[in-house]
């Protein structure tokens, strides 16, 4: 009896690693080891589906969060610290894009500058954009996001530096162009 | 005194006092003429403790599942917010990369007709 009790247990503990997989299906694992910090927000369907119900229309800030949480399946976000400059390599991060290849992931956009760069995904099926994941690299930091479902990417973007979040400038916006 | 004497003097046999038996009896008897608690009485503090502790569950689910949906709100609001700003630095950094091309082909142009 006792053994049928742990099997259970193990077998209700692997559905729940297989569920969390699901939910981020990047492997990051390689990049966790090596930073300093890590930050990491996982919201599943069921947990986006409670927020939606206690985001209000009534409020501004939570109607537009509640319009752009609809039809979202997952978000996960990555953030990753490191002690020094180096710490994780150029093959690391190549080790996130190739999880973001096509035919079913899209590069839209790729900046790079010096140790810096920022690269947007869009998942497409069917014609339609069902994903989309930022990869944002710096020289000791790291940013993944991943949002599964279709999303208004001008709406989310307008949506950066509210409730308290500063929206980050890019690494040489403040500078003016030379004359 | 010694101690067979002391143990014989507690422990002999004394008589009640009068009237004891009667008034034992007489207590008894008044006992069991009190009338018993109404069914309903008994049955009704059941029913009230168990709706207590009901309603102390479903207070305590309700507080628990509001606690659930603040704390899923307020990480939805953070995901969206750090997503929403890793874009927003992006198209910034995109647009500062066009404009800092077209300064550059304005540039060359001028260059050329000069």
């Amino acid at each position: 009896m006792k053994r049928a009790n742990w099997l259970g247990i193990l077998v209700l503990s692997c559905a729940g690693v297989s569920l969390g997989a699901q939910t981020c299906p990047f492997n990051l694992d390689h990049l966790s080891a090596k930073a300093s910090q890590a930050a990491e927000v996982t919201l599943d369907s069921a947990t986006l589906q409670l927020a939606g119900r206690f985001l209000s229309r009534g409020k501004a800030k939570e109607g537009e969060a509640k319009s752009l949480l609809d039809g979202i399946k997952a978000i996960c976000v990555r953030n990753y610290e490191f002690a020094k400059e180096g710490e994780y390599t150029p093959a690391d991060l190549q080790r996130v894009r190739d999880q973001l290849r096509p035919p079913l992931w899209n590069r839209i956009v790729h900046t790079q500058e010096k140790a810096e760069s920022a690269e947007i995904f869009t998942r497409t099926e069917g014609g339609k954009v069902t994903g989309f994941a930022i990869v944002a690299a710096e020289a000791k930091e790291l940013h993944v996001v991943y949002i599964d479902g279709p999303i208004d990417l001008d709406k989310l973007s307008q949506f950066g530096g509210k409730f308290g979040i500063p929206a980050i400038p890019a690494p040489d916006a403040a500078r003016k162009p030379s004359k | 005194m010694n101690l067979d004497d002391e143990l014989r003097n507690a422990l002999r046999r004394e008589e009640p006092p009068a009237g004891f038996a009667e008034r034992v009896l007489a207590r008894a008897a008044a006992q069991a003429r009190e009338p018993a608690r109404p069914w309903w009485r008994l049955a009704g503090m059941r029913v009230a403790s168990v709706a207590a502790c009901a309603v102390l569950l479903v207070a305590a689910g309700v507080g628990y599942r509001q606690w659930q949906g603040e704390t899923a709100k307020h990480k939805a609001l953070l995901a969206l917010g750090i997503a929403g700003g890793e874009l927003h630095a992006a198209q910034i950094h995109v647009r500062h990369m066009l404009a800092e091309r077209a300064g550059a082909g304005t540039e060359n142009f001028e260059e050329e007709n000069r």
